[in-house]
């Protein structure tokens, strides 16, 4: 097998197959990754990125936050019956 | 009031607003953090927000019931996004032809509730993500926002941006691939 693609990687990241037919994808990419630490370097690169990007900050909105867009937007709703 | 989104859509359909304040109750949190996602920016989400709703309103007789009405409202919610930031850089791009990232307010954001995460997250690191997430094209951070954060699959993705599953995917590989390039001398320095 030759090395694995950043698609590739990226694609196992997210759990899907590069393509349908091929069920066997997962397993192999798993086993090439075992085996090929130039692979791994940058299958744990990637991870830690998106790790990264998983640790930006949303702000926080309240439990009632949908009863204020709600008093918010109620008196606009009337255009739908024009 | 305990009722599924299809029944409250139904209620909604025949004039019941009560029934659509149960969806905007329901959904306004999940579209906010969508719309954060989008536009990076805490007033640009709250229009979106409002804007998603008073759309998806006046667009109910058009929602086919075999569809999940999340998915609906994202794509309403999603475009609502890109419009925004559309009209934005615009606007940016009439004033400060060269500096468009310039006025990006989620450099500034303060956390109100911080996580052990967002502890560990220093302004700078921050700062870097919040840029390269700004630098994907619209499409790429749609997919991007879809399939990492909301957990979307592929098919969902490619109907919320409305093309062919192979180009959401697409979309995707682009965004990853360029916050890897940007963000890796950060994580890499920092360990
Ligand atoms: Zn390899």
């Amino acid at each position: 097998m030759n090395h694995l693609s950043e698609e590739q990687l990226i694609l196992h990241y997210y759990g899907e197959s590069d393509d349908a037919a091929a069920a066997g994808d997962a397993l192999a990419t798993e086993r090439h990754l075992e085996e090929c630490g130039e692979c791994r370097a940058l299958y744990v690169s990637l991870q830690r990125v998106l790790n990264v990007v998983d640790a930006l900050p949303v702000p926080e909105r309240s439990a009632d936050y949908g009863a204020e867009v709600w008093q918010r937007i109620e008196h606009r709703l009337g255009a739908r019956r024009s | 009031m305990d009722c599924n989104d299809l029944g409250l859509v139904t209620r909604a359909r025949a004039g019941g607003t009560d029934a659509f304040r149960v969806l905007v109750e329901r959904y306004s949190r999940p579209l906010f953090r969508l719309a954060y996602r989008m536009t990076g920016n805490q007033q640009d989400a709250e229009d979106v927000v409002q804007d998603s709703f008073l759309r998806a309103y006046k667009q109910l007789a058009r929602f086919d019931e075999r569809a999940s009405f999340g998915t609906w409202l994202y794509r309403i919610a999603v475009n609502c996004s890109l419009d925004l930031v559309r009209s934005r850089k615009r606007r940016n791009e009439l004033m400060a032809p060269e500096d468009s990232q310039m006025d990006d307010p989620i450099l500034s954001l303060p956390a109100r509730d911080p996580s052990p995460d967002r502890i560990a997250m220093s302004g700078e690191v921050r700062d870097r993500v919040a840029e390269a997430m700004t630098d994907l094209s619209a499409s790429e951070r749609t997919a991007f926002v879809l399939r990492h954060f909301e957990g979307m699959c592929i098919e969902d993705v490619s109907r919320v941006l409305g093309c062919q599953p192979g180009a959401a995917k697409h979309s995707v590989f682009r965004a990853v691939q360029k916050l890897r390039r940007a963000l890796e001398p950060l994580v890499s320095a920092a360990r």
